[in-house]
């Protein structure tokens, strides 16, 4: 009565090797050494800081429902502070399907950098989060010098701090 | 020879929608706000879905399906 | 605790012929013999699709399961807390105390001229623990899972594997698990423990068909070999010990020493966004190699109301057939009893839950999050089993109330 193979395993057997392939797809997402998308051109709502001076911006990809987004405003926060006058500048673009649960959220937890919203979904889909939330450290020449999938507490904010004391050096 | 019938149903059946839904939508990972809500969780709740399962399982005939593990009892 | 539940069920005892006519069966004190899987894991084994990430958890609940007419009473309190070790890993632990007592039938058929099944107390407490680790690599999540279980007469231990994959950008996933587990069955009248081994086996799909839509779909295949049978039970069997003089003899039930199971378990999650609502439904089909096949239907409406209160009606429908060797007793059947048996043919149980029978589950949870941290619950649940044999007397079947109430702190 006993089979041998158990149509199971064959279908495991599939799965697995119909999941071994790379996803090509993954590599869509904006990645080191690209330029990043000019902000003015995704209609974005909320007033952009004047970039003019920049020589670091970290532009980051976030929504009232992520977890680790709250998490990270505090530090962008302190961020923000931290590197008052000197060309750096957060601009946190949020993604919320509803205006309504952003304010909400603003509402609870006040942030003193840039927050704008990319109410069409524009930006965020050419840059192509992979993930929520995603972040991307720009240097003056509008180029993607770093990019950060997901916050990870202390250990995002000491590498935030390593980058961006990179940047300010190369531009004096 | 009935249950093993169903069995090649069941898994034809899945490889069907498999092939149905991956890759003819994708909700990106910026969409998923709705799916995210507290609501919509599965593992909202593991403590009492694992309770809810026991005493099914003490009392039913059939068991699993949602998942492997979790311990037997001896349960009457 | 009230008095009234430690109690015998008055009408039990004069009611029941006298089970050591043939082998001594001694009062039950609970241990079903059936394969040990539950989805205890569910939480940590599902997806994490949406992209969150939590610190730590802590959660108890504590649970009052009151079957009607002083039948079985379990109260149960439930720990578990849960810890994120650095970004990619997850322990948690679940510590489980089940207290049981109450009555529950023999197996025995209703005594000539009442429609009453012959019950026997039974008291019991059962301790478990269960640990799971999980850690993500890339896109796959690896999870590992221990479980132990420990009553007087029924020690388990369970060893489960998980993995996880995503692909199809976070689109869908796929998960394989393999669950073992070892069961030791001892009853104070058995010499020796008895053995029990199962494994389990799935596949499964979680994929996302649109914003607000999940579909999951399982497939589990598992296989139990031992001594599978409820040690407590009995079967009745009328012998005419001299012409003239019936006598109805008890024995213990005999069931199958393998058995092999297969499930098909979809779940659809949908959001009403405008409703401020989700649905949760399942569907369930399970066929085993005892005849027993059963379709299973459970559905959740998740309404939000206001800014911190969840109100969730719930409703199950259970139906199954009865099992091949399922009799009320074998008084019309060629089976010739045995005081001993080992699990060969022929096979017998009179257990009300290997008949025919159909259940109904309605139940109400309120769900209240004071804050990011605190969340407070209540759940009322009824349960009410309905015999479907036309053989089977209705008071073998239980109507149970379930209250649950619980607390979770996460950090």
């Amino acid at each position: 009565m006993k089979r041998p193979v158990h149509p199971l395993f064959i279908l495991t057997l599939g799965f697995v090797l119909a999941t071994a392939a790379p996803s090509a797809r993954a590599a869509d997402a904006l990645a080191a050494g690209q330029p990043f998308p000019a902000l003015t051109e995704f209609a974005l709502e909320g007033t952009l800081p004047d970039l003019a001076g920049a020589k670091v911006v970290i532009v980051d990809f976030w929504a009232s429902w992520c977890a680790p987004c709250k998490a990270s405003f505090p530090v962008y926060d302190q961020l923000q502070k931290d590197y008052a006058g000197k060309g750096v500048y957060v601009i946190a673009v949020n993604v919320d399907q509803n205006d309504k649960q952003m304010a909400a959220f603003l509402k609870k937890q006040p942030v003193g950098f840039t927050v704008v919203r990319d109410a069409g979904a524009k930006l965020v889909a050419r840059v192509k989060v992979p993930t929520m939330p995603t972040s991307f450290v720009v240097d003056a020449k509008w180029i993607v010098r770093f990019a950060h999938s997901g916050f990870h507490g202390e250990e995002t904010r000491r590498r935030y701090v390593e980058q961006i004391d990179q940047l300010l050096q190369e531009t004096p | 020879m009935h249950r093993r019938r169903a069995t090649i149903a069941a898994i034809l059946a899945v490889f069907a929608v498999g092939l149905a839904l991956t890759g003819c939508t994708t909700v990106q990972p910026w969409e998923r706000g709705n799916l995210a809500d507290a609501t919509m969780r599965p593992d909202r709740d593991p403590l009492q879905a694992s309770m809810t399962e026991h005493i099914y399982f003490s009392r039913e005939a059939s068991s699993g399906g949602r998942g492997v593990g979790g311990g037997g009892c001896g349960c009457n | 605790m009230p008095s009234l539940i430690l109690q015998r069920r008055r009408r039990s005892t004069p009611g029941s012929p006298p089970s050591h006519a043939a082998g001594v069966r001694p009062q039950p004190r609970g241990g079903a013999a059936r394969p040990a899987v539950f989805a205890a894991a569910l939480g940590l084994s599902l997806p994490r699709l949406a992209g969150q990430e939590g610190g730590a958890s802590l959660a108890y609940k504590y649970e009052i399961y009151q079957e009607a007419d002083d039948r079985i009473k379990v109260t149960n309190h439930n720990v578990r807390a849960a810890f994120d070790l650095g970004k990619a890993a997850h322990l948690s632990v679940r510590g489980v105390i089940d207290t049981i007592t109450g009555a529950t039938p023999t197996g025995e058929p209703a005594p000539a001229g009442s429609d009453q099944v012959p019950l026997a107390h039974l008291e019991d407490e059962r301790r478990a623990v269960v640990v799971d680790a999980s850690r993500a690599f890339g896109g796959n999540t690896v999870q590992l899972e221990y479980a132990h279980s420990k009553e007087d007469d029924y020690v388990s231990d369970g060893y489960a594997a998980t993995w996880i994959r995503d692909f199809n950008q976070k689109n869908t996933q796929l998960q394989l698990g393999f669950a073992y587990n070892d069961d030791s069955i001892q009853p104070v009248f058995f010499t020796e423990a008895r053995k029990k081994a199962s494994r389990d086996f799935l596949v499964g799909l979680v994929q996302l068909l649109d914003r607000n839509t999940v579909l999951t779909v399982n497939l589990s295949y598992g296989t139990s070999d031992g001594f599978l049978s409820d040690p407590y039970k009995i079967v009745q069997k009328t012998v005419e010990i001299l012409p003239g003089f019936p006598l109805p003899l008890t024995f213990p039930e005999n069931r199958p020493s393998s058995r092999e199971k297969t499930i098909v378990f979809t779940q659809v999650a949908h959001h009403f966004e405008n409703l401020r609502a989700s649905l949760d439904t399942s569907f369930r089909y399970y066929t085993d190699s005892h005849g027993i096949g059963s379709a299973t239907v459970e559905a959740a409406w998740l309404q939000k109301v206001g800014d911190h209160l969840v109100l969730s009606p719930i409703l199950r429908y259970y139906t199954q057939s009865q099992a091949d060797y399922y009799y009320v007793n074998l008084d019309d059947t060629p089976i010739v009893p045995v005081d001993e048996p080992d699990g060969s043919a022929p096979h017998y149980s009179s257990d009300y839950r290997l008949s025919k029978f159909d259940a109904v589950t309605i139940g109400l949870k309120a769900i209240w999050r004071f804050n990011d941290r605190w969340t407070l619950d209540a759940t009322y649940e009824r349960y009410d089993m309905r015999g479907r044999d036309d053989a089977t007397p209705d008071s073998a079947y239980v109507t149970a109330d379930i209250l649950t109430a619980g607390m979770s702190l996460s950090f």
